[in-house]
């Protein structure tokens, strides 16, 4: 996309479209700021002394104001070509570079839903999650300065990704504030927010009227978007020129990305298949009564987890990583790194069955003799994967009753033997993908039991 | 309650809300029709379409002036291989092809029709012959009766050559067909040798006698042998078929190689016509 182009080229493109860019972000604030002022939200932060008046109070109002004129002031540069100055440091950029990887990625998105749980009650306040949001924002503009970063993310089939990365910051943040402040007036005794509007209205005009308008909208909407950053069609299909990376569409990639830790038939038919039917079975698995036709957290605070750490830790997350992170050869790149076709990544991945009978007992794994028949053969795989057999078995028969004596004893008690052990293994399964990332990071794990004669490896 | 008619949003504003998005649309909509039409390489693919057309036209009307003359010569070779004699011996090796499998069969092979259109044949080229030395003696002066008399004569000699063909031709179908019935023969009595078999089977089964076995078995056998000796047959009825057809294609050898230098001409300009046609047509 900036092949061939100097930097000077380079950066006047990209400020053709920081100055819009920055712009926008100041008539958000300035929005926000006028919205706050004459809803009557404005509140008073902190008072700052100017001489002559004596102490002035500032508002959050006020404060988004002055975001509002920052954010105008950048796309002033932005605007006059400046953009150079208005990029990452790049030893912040290599540092980031150098420090991120799937460990890191991985540990740390986690890391971050967690605390985003924990410290809900904070980070769901209004001035808080418009803090974050203006960052994320900031960061990006900020970013686009690179042209390896510029190169991914201004990518016409790339776009929609960023987009999802704001749309579910913002939608996620929309349910936990609701959720967190329904669980307090519950606490109080009152009741939730969607039960003070909850008057009955006409199906037609006021629902279907509003959903052909938003279809209408949203249809135009695609068409602009269309002919503002046409899909990229690329040459006819070479099978002497295959694409490297060659990508899934966008809502694959995820799966993508699962298939360097599982086994292709694993990863692309068995997990896709038990996620659609665990996510059909989530009606009939669900005991809890409570919650229903408003936002909670601490009435539903499990399904609430899972289905959290599900979607967005092992979907969305996994999509983010396979289309902006992983480049040629699915090597992983630093955000601001160049993709480079040549990178070599030294990673030998071993089998458990060789950890067992090559590394700890240094003898070749058993063989059945040339000839021998099928049972026999299948007699010493089995014992040849003993360990991992064992493992997976126990994982999925020891622990599920395990948890129904410890952990799960309630839920064990509610939902009685079936359902509660279709849910335990369907989390399992889904507790199988973060566990095996850990064992590829720390042991070079390949698979636990490699039946290759049969295409079965878990 | 009685049902009311009251709505939760104003419907004036709605309608005007609707109509805005609906003009959005209809401006979006024109806009990628706009935008569809006026793409960015159809101006230099129209273009190309034209310079391709324009090319590929030049190249025909070329090949078409130099191929001219080629092809006058071609008609005119063709003509004349058309109207030669056969050679005696090609006859004589087709006859005695005949002959052979008609004795083989216990049968007498007819060459009268054959005979007098050979015989008509070399006279009609004999005349054909001398016209066209008569012509050709003539030279420059060119006398229009002389190349008259002289096409007359070869367009005589061509229709006999023609009958002789058509004459040599019966025999090849014949040949033909008396391969395929013996093959429908076979055919039939492969079937009757499958049903024997089947019935075998049946009687083995029903716990039928060693004697009515053995009378199913000597079936089954007599078809057997059958089959091998018309399998034979088959063998004998190609190999003289295809003889038959390999002494015709001599005698047409030459017109066939002509027709096919020529064809080859003909495709060429063929191919440039239909390249200029899908370049200036919508033709994918």
């Amino acid at each position: 996309m900036t092949h061939g182009l100097t930097d000077g080229q380079f950066f006047n493109m990209v400020s053709s479209f920081l100055g819009p860019y920055y712009i926008a972000l100041a008539l958000m604030n300035g929005l926000a700021a006028l919205y706050l002022w004459r809803s009557g939200q404005m509140t008073t932060w902190f008072s700052l002394p100017v001489p002559a008046v004596g102490k002035v109070g500032i508002s959050n109002s006020l404060v988004w104001l002055a975001v509002s004129a920052f954010f105008a002031v950048l796309g002033a540069v932005a605007g006059g070509g400046l953009v150079s100055v208005l990029s990452l440091p790049e030893h912040f950029r290599d540092t980031i570079n150098q420090g991120t990887g799937p460990v890191i990625y991985s540990v740390g998105t986690s890391a971050i839903l967690v605390l985003l749980f924990i410290f809900r009650r904070f980070f769901v306040k209004p001035a808080v999650a418009w803090t974050i949001w203006n960052l994320m924002w900031l960061f990006l503009g900020l970013s686009m300065t690179d042209r390896d970063f510029y190169e991914i993310v201004a990518k016409p089939d790339n776009v929609p990704i960023v987009m999802l990365v704001f749309l579910l910051a913002f939608f996620t943040w929309l349910s936990a504030h609701r959720a967190v402040e329904n669980d307090d007036r519950l606490a109080r005794g009152e009741p939730p927010l969607e039960k003070l509007d909850n008057e009955k209205v006409l199906v037609w005009p006021d629902l279907v009227y509003i959903e052909l308008i938003c279809m209408i909208a949203l249809s135009a909407f695609l068409i602009f978007w269309a002919i503002a950053l046409p899909a990229p069609l690329e040459e006819a299909a070479n099978i002497a020129k295959t694409p490297n990376p060659s990508k899934a569409p966008w809502y694959f990639l995820g799966l993508q990305e699962m298939l360097v830790y599982y086994d292709p038939w694993m990863a692309g038919v068995v997990l896709p298949s038990l996620v659609v039917a665990g996510l059909m079975a989530i009606p009939y698995l669900d005991f809890n009564k409570q919650g229903n036709g408003y936002y909670t957290i601490k009435e539903r605070p499990f399904s609430y987890v899972v289905f959290q750490f599900g979607f967005l830790e092992m979907w969305i997350t996994l999509i983010v990583l396979g289309t902006l992170l992983r480049g040629p050869n699915w090597n992983f790149f630093g955000p601001y790194e160049h993709w480079d076709a040549h990178k070599v990544q030294a990673l030998v991945n071993v089998y458990l069955s060789d950890l067992w009978w090559k590394d700890l007992l240094s003898m070749s794994p058993p063989v059945a003799a040339a000839g021998s028949g099928t049972f026999t053969q299948i007699g010493y795989i089995i014992y040849r994967e003993w360990l991992g057999i064992a493992l997976v078995l126990g994982y999925f028969i020891v622990l599920p009753p395990m948890m129904a004596l410890t952990v799960f004893r309630n839920f064990y008690q509610r939902m009685g033997f079936i359902r509660f052990m279709v849910m335990t293994n369907l989390l399992l399964f889904m507790a199988s993908l973060p566990i095996k990332m850990v064992l590829r990071w720390v042991f070079n794990l390949k698979y636990l039991i490699t039946i290759p004669e049969y295409f079965l490896n878990f | 309650m009685p049902a009311t008619e009251q709505t939760w949003h104003n419907q004036k504003v709605m309608h005007v809300v609707f109509a805005c998005t609906a003009l959005v649309m209809m401006i979006a909509t024109l806009w990628l029709l706009a935008k569809d039409h006026n793409r960015e390489w159809k101006r230099w693919q129209l273009a190309d379409r034209k310079k391709e057309a324009w090319m590929a036209q030049s190249q025909h009307d070329e090949l078409a002036f130099q191929y001219a003359d080629k092809m006058d010569e071609f008609a005119a070779e063709i003509r004349h291989a058309q109207a030669q004699p056969i050679p005696v011996g090609l006859v004589d090796r087709f006859k005695g092809l005949v002959t052979q499998d008609a004795e083989r069969l216990g049968k007498s092979a007819d060459f009268s029709d054959l005979d007098s259109a050979a015989a008509e044949l070399e006279e009609a080229a004999a005349i054909a012959s001398k016209a066209r030395q008569a012509l050709e003696q003539a030279g420059e002066e060119e006398d229009p009766s002389l190349s008259l008399a002289s096409r007359h004569a070869e367009n005589a000699a061509i229709d006999a050559r023609e009958l002789v063909l058509k004459q040599l031709q019966k025999f090849v179908s014949d040949a033909l067909r008396l391969e395929k019935g013996v093959v429908a023969t076979r055919k039939s009595v492969v079937a009757d040798r499958t049903a024997a078999v089947s019935e075998l089977g049946l009687r083995v089964g029903d716990g039928a006698s060693a004697e009515i076995r053995a009378e199913v078995q000597s079936r089954i056998d007599g078809y057997s042998e059958r089959v091998a000796e018309l399998t034979e047959e088959i063998a004998i009825a190609q190999t003289y078929r295809t003889g038959l057809e390999s002494i015709v294609k001599q005698i047409d050898a030459e017109r066939a190689n002509l027709a096919k230098a020529q064809g080859a001409m003909t495709t060429e300009l063929t191919r440039l016509k239909e390249q200029v046609y899908k370049n200036t047509s919508n033709v994918a």
